[in-house]
């Protein structure tokens, strides 16, 4: 041990879920240590420059409203806005922004380093110090020595990483990056599972090269809104941000794809993981739909100062040759210069039952998990459990109750739950369909369902917390004008008339003629001065009163919703002693014993979700533990 | 908003039911419904005082009426407020009269009042929970609530290895392949692939609806098959009732003498007929009496047929016809509506003249066997009519069975009107889950990934 440091926490990996876990630990103000092999590559988008989409913009709302980095650094690098599923309900709306790779990492590095207690390292972590197992600290490549009380490890694709292109392949975490050798042995000598995973990425090109005029246009939103809650002002209309491209590939395309088949990792064996299912290579597309004669192909720009584009939807892993081949002969991409080859990447990840609600491991204390290395893919799945983990690691140091988001609460809840109780054989991706509470997890209320416990524990701003405290009374305030004030038909009927909805017979509330489907609260407002003037005495946040509108018009959805909630929050709120011995309990189901005591989990609603857990292992359980 | 009364420590559930009394021809049999709204809910559907009004511990008597507003039995019901109940919540005990389906049609119109059926062990399991029972019985309930279930487990099992369990598996896979389709727009709303149109959804959700309700058809004819038809034999007396039920029987179960009125009570007999059961009830005769005994058996004869599956009209050949039998013949075929009626002449060997010798269905003579299997036969025939039977057609036996169903067809219906109303997918998700929920209560299954299942085997996903 030629050198001595001492912390309070260490983030090994600086990706996604690193950058928010140091960022949120050392605002505890433990003091941190963020170790990386590349200080270069500080939150770098690896794959498709972009943020946010269904569920994942959910997700990055969240994080927001909770007081982490990446709703900020989102606005601030982003060169088009976008709001996917307008159409549909409230909970599907789902912002997404496309950014811009370098300034993305650019700012986000600037984040971090604005914290006092925040020190930056480059180095090569090899191996972890336990002690009655217990971590106590981390030793570097060059045989440097960290103490620490909480090891949070957000390792990306970087364990044992072993990138494939055609018949090559060589260890690598990233294009251009080394691997991370020795932390995987590690954790397996402590006791861990390991498993492996594949994943993939498109080719990059010169868009100087590519004939536009064969693509077709995507523009972003004029009328877009920011990731975080503490964005103010209008952003660039659709006219100032950059567009995305849409191209096809055709059978032909196909055809030389094929041509590659024999020497692709994917199909000759070379590649034995598993990827995901959502986000296949372009040969699995062919191979696995065959009967379809073209795919869709996004053409996204990296930045608002390079020439070198993403094509999402082309992820392979084919020969290099082949790869050039294929695009060339993509409509619109003949005369294509190809920057960066695609590849496909295997990497070691350990399955997420051995981590508990908190991310910190089962085995070892004060080791924490984040990101990739439980399994999962995406930048916002990754970013939130960073900070959730960032959290429960500063949390730990201060001997504190680690902090835990339901599932009814957030989707950060959702996924962290899904993850230890179901595990994953696939890289886990977040999809709206997995929260059963979605209708109450949408992106506009993220602040008011998590800014206070952002707040309390200490991570969110009193600035922050003085916003959503102003929201909320003002929502309170403007609520209880719409149930309370009366509409005349005069005043109404043109409006109502216009917007196709049937006339007023009567004065009505407010609220009930907001509940007609057509109709929107700005469309009463202009149509009632005195409404107007009211509701501008309580509020100018146009958000504030989307908020309102959506609370009555879909009243009915989120009390049956909520009912649901309250139903279950018995269950949820149980909590399950950690030494408890289930092969005691000689009423269980065998296999409900044998899930019980591998995922042991920390609460009878957690228990209930485990597969091979039933109805009635569940009530013996509460039957034992009132005991 | 917490009320402040006594309840306060008690979080009540909702409400559920379950026959408490163990099955079978008991005298009386209880029902306990027990949570949340338990005394309002029983209220809705109990004619006589109003028992919401009524204090703890104490009993009411009433009846028990139907959706139709048609009684369904005369019960007891006693009401045991929280804290005070063996759950520990709002209780209604219902004691009604003991038969299976008397006990089963009260338990229905409970439930359909929008009370739950208990699971296995759900009551002693709550009651344990509100701290109802001290800790030593714990390990004691925790076992029984295990080979309740077990018992239950195995049950659900077979029945799944079956063809119900076929069919279920089947809605299922349908409601699933529907939620897939209105979730594939929602989640992969970027991605190049055809969603649903609403006809496409609309088929499919109309398609698991009708055969949910056809399902749910064989209820009626499940039960007659679990639990018997109750057939009653009515007719004037020493019409010669118990003489076929002893023939079909083939025992002295009912005293057959020649003076009117010996059968003082109903009298109830199995028969088992090519593995069809038929619960005999031998009434005692219809008519106006002094005697008090017999009077109170009169009254039992009247409800048996209110009850019936099956209504025998029995008439003695051997006398003519008055206008009086006439009217009364006409009057308790009405009164069956929908029941099957069958109009048979006894003592067919020494018939008289008389002028409505065409509207019997059939003619016998007990005491010589005439026609005995040409009756056994219309007996089964008649019973199933209309009842989708076939010994090998499949059959919902289980009320909970029923409900769930029951439940998820309401949710298909829901979402069917959703779609009608132009409401978006993430809407008319919430009704489909809802339905699988309710199948899921059957089949014991997580839905959440059978969705992405379902969409990445049938759509490329990934632009």
């Amino acid at each position: 041990m030629s050198n001595y440091s001492s912390y309070d926490v260490i983030v090994v990996g600086a990706g996604h879920a690193g950058s928010e876990a140091a960022g949120a630990a050392a605002r505890f103000g433990t003091k941190t240590l963020l170790i990386t092999m590349n200080l270069e590559a500080i939150a770098k988008m690896s794959c498709n420059p972009a943020m946010g989409g269904v569920a994942k913009g959910q997700l990055v709302r969240e994080i927001d409203a909770l007081g982490g980095l990446s709703g900020i650094v989102s606005d601030e690098s982003s060169v088009q806005f976008r709001m996917l599923n307008r159409s549909k309900g409230p909970a599907m709306w789902s912002p997404r922004c496309q950014s811009d790779r370098m300034l993305y990492a650019q700012k986000m590095r600037e984040k971090l380093e604005s914290i006092p207690s925040l020190t930056f390292r480059q180095d090569n972590v090899v191996d972890l110090i336990t002690e009655d197992g217990q971590v106590i600290g981390i030793i570097t490549q060059t045989g440097q020595v960290f103490r620490a009380k909480s090891v949070v490890l957000t390792s990306g694709t970087f364990l044992n990483g072993l990138i494939h292109i055609g018949e090559s392949n060589y260890g690598g975490g990233r294009s251009g990056e080394r691997a991370s050798v020795g932390i995987s042995a590690a954790l397996e000598k402590l006791g861990f599972e390991i498993g492996r995973l594949k994943t993939g990425t498109p080719p990059r090109v010169d868009g100087r090269s590519v004939d536009y005029s064969k693509l077709e246009i995507q523009y972003g939103d004029d009328d877009a809104s920011p990731f975080s809650f503490m964005t103010d002002g209008d952003l660039p209309k659709a006219e100032d941000q950059l567009t995305c491209w849409i191209g096809y590939t055709n059978e032909a395309v196909h055809d030389v794809l094929r041509t590659g088949f024999d020497r692709s990792p994917m199909f000759n064996g070379r590649i034995k993981s598993i990827g995901p299912r959502y986000c296949p290579s372009i040969e699995d597309k062919i191979n696995r739909f065959a009967d379809k004669d073209r795919h869709q192909l996004f053409l996204e720009p990296e930045g608002w100062n390079t020439y070198e584009m993403y094509l999402n939807g082309f992820s392979t892993s084919l020969p290099e040759e082949t790869q050039i081949e294929a695009l060339r002969t993509i409509p619109g991409f003949e005369e294509v210069v190809m920057i960066r080859p695609g590849y496909a990447i295997e990497y070691d990840y350990f399955p997420p039952h051995q981590v508990k609600r908190s991310l910190e491991t089962k085995i070892v204390d004060g080791l924490f998990f984040a990101g990739q290395i439980n399994g999962t893919t995406g930048y916002e799945e990754a970013a939130c459990q960073g900070l959730m983990a960032g959290i429960n690691a500063a949390l730990k140091v201060q001997e504190k109750e680690p902090f835990v988001i339901k599932r009814s609460e957030g989707y950060i809840g959702v996924l962290i739950d899904d993850l230890i109780n179901k595990g994953t054989e696939e890289p886990y991706r977040m999809f709206t369909s997995r929260a059963e509470h979605r209708i109450l997890l949408r992106q506009d209320n993220a602040d008011l369902r998590l800014t206070e416990l952002g707040y309390k524990i200490g991570l969110a701003s009193q600035e922050r917390y003085d916003r959503y405290v102003k929201k909320r009374e003002e929502i309170d305030q403007l609520h209880n004008l719409v149930s309370k004030y009366t509409v005349r038909p005069e005043k109404m009927d043109p409006m109502l008339e216009r917007l196709g909805t049937s006339k007023l017979s009567q004065p009505v509330k407010a609220h009930t003629v907001l509940m007609r489907p057509q109709v929107d609260l700005n469309a009463m407002i202009d149509a009632d001065e005195e409404l107007k003037s009211q509701i501008e005495s309580i509020t100018d946040n146009k958000y504030v009163i989307e908020q309102v509108e959506i609370q009555v018009k879909y009243s009915g959805y989120i009390q049956k919703e909520y009912e649901m909630v309250e139903e279950l929050s018995n269950k949820e709120n149980s909590p399950i002693p950690e030494k408890i011995d289930y092969t005691k309990l000689k009423s269980l189901s065998t296999e409900g014993m044998q899930k019980l005591s591998k995922i042991r989990p920390e609460t009878i609603g957690q228990a209930s979700r485990i597969s091979g857990v039933s109805a009635s292992d569940v009530a013996v359980l509460m039957v034992y533990l009132k005991n | 908003m917490k009320n402040n009364t006594m309840q306060d420590s008690i979080e009540q559930k909702k409400a559920i039911a379950a026959i408490a009394t163990p099955v079978g021809e008991g005298g009386i049999a209880v029902i306990r419904v027990s949570g949340k709204n338990a005394i309002t809910k029983v209220n809705s559907v109990f004619k006589g005082k109003d028992i919401e009004a009524q204090k703890s511990h104490t009993v009411h008597f009433g009846k028990i009426i139907d959706k139709q507003g048609l009684p369904v039995d005369e019960v007891l019901a006693t009401i045991f407020r929280s804290p005070k109940s063996y759950t520990g919540e709002d209780t209604v005990e219902i004691s009604c009269h003991g038969g299976v389906l008397v006990t089963q049609k009260v338990l229905e119109t409970i439930l359909d009042a929008g009370v739950q059926a208990a699971e296995a062990g759900e009551f002693t399991q709550r009651a344990f929970l509100n701290g109802k029972m001290d800790l030593d019985q714990a390990e004691a309930v925790a076992d029984i609530i295990h080979a309740k279930s077990v018992k239950a487990v195995d049950a659900a099992h077979q029945q799944l290895e079956g063809r119900l369990g076929e069919h279920i598996k089947k809605f299922r896979q349908q409601i699933i392949d529907a939620t897939a389709m209105v979730e594939l727009e929602l989640d992969f709303i970027e991605e190049d692939v055809e969603f649903a149109n609403k006809e496409q959804l609309m088929k499919l959700l109309v398609d698991v609806s009708t055969e949910i309700n056809s399902l749910l058809e064989t209820y009626e004819s499940g039960r007659l098959v679990k639990d018997g038809v109750k057939t009653v034999l009515i007719g004037r007396p020493n019409a010669g009732k118990s003489t076929l039920l002893n023939t079909l029987v083939g025992s002295d179960r009912a005293i057959v003498t020649d003076i009117a009125g010996t059968t003082r009570d109903t009298i109830d007999v199995d028969w088992n007929y090519e593995g069809l059961l038929f619960k005999l009830i031998d009434t005692a005769g219809l008519r106006e009496t002094d005697d008090v005994v017999e009077a109170e058996g009169v009254k039992r004869s009247q409800k048996a047929f209110e009850q019936a599956d099956l209504v025998i009209y029995l008439k003695d050949l051997s006398h003519a016809f008055t206008t009086e039998e006439r009217a009364e013949i006409n009057e308790f075929q009405q009164r069956a509506g929908e029941t099957p009626f069958i109009l048979i002449g006894t003592k067919a060997d020494i018939e008289q003249e008389n002028e409505w010798r065409t509207e019997f269905d059939l003619k016998i003579s007990a005491l010589s066997g005439d026609a005995i299997n040409t009756l056994k036969a219309t007996l089964k025939e008649r019973a199933l009519e209309n009842k989708h039977y076939d010994a090998s057609s499949l059959l919902v036996t289980s009320s909970r069975h029923r409900d769930a169903l029951k439940k998820a067809n309401e949710q298909v219906q829901a979402a069917i009107h959703g779609l009608n109303m132009g409401m978006t997918g993430d809407f008319l998700s919430i009704d489909l889950r809802a339905a699988l929920n309710a199948l899921g209560t059957i089949t014991g299954e997580i839905t959440n990934e059978h969705i992405l299942d379902s969409i990445f085997s049938r759509f490329c996903i990934g632009k």
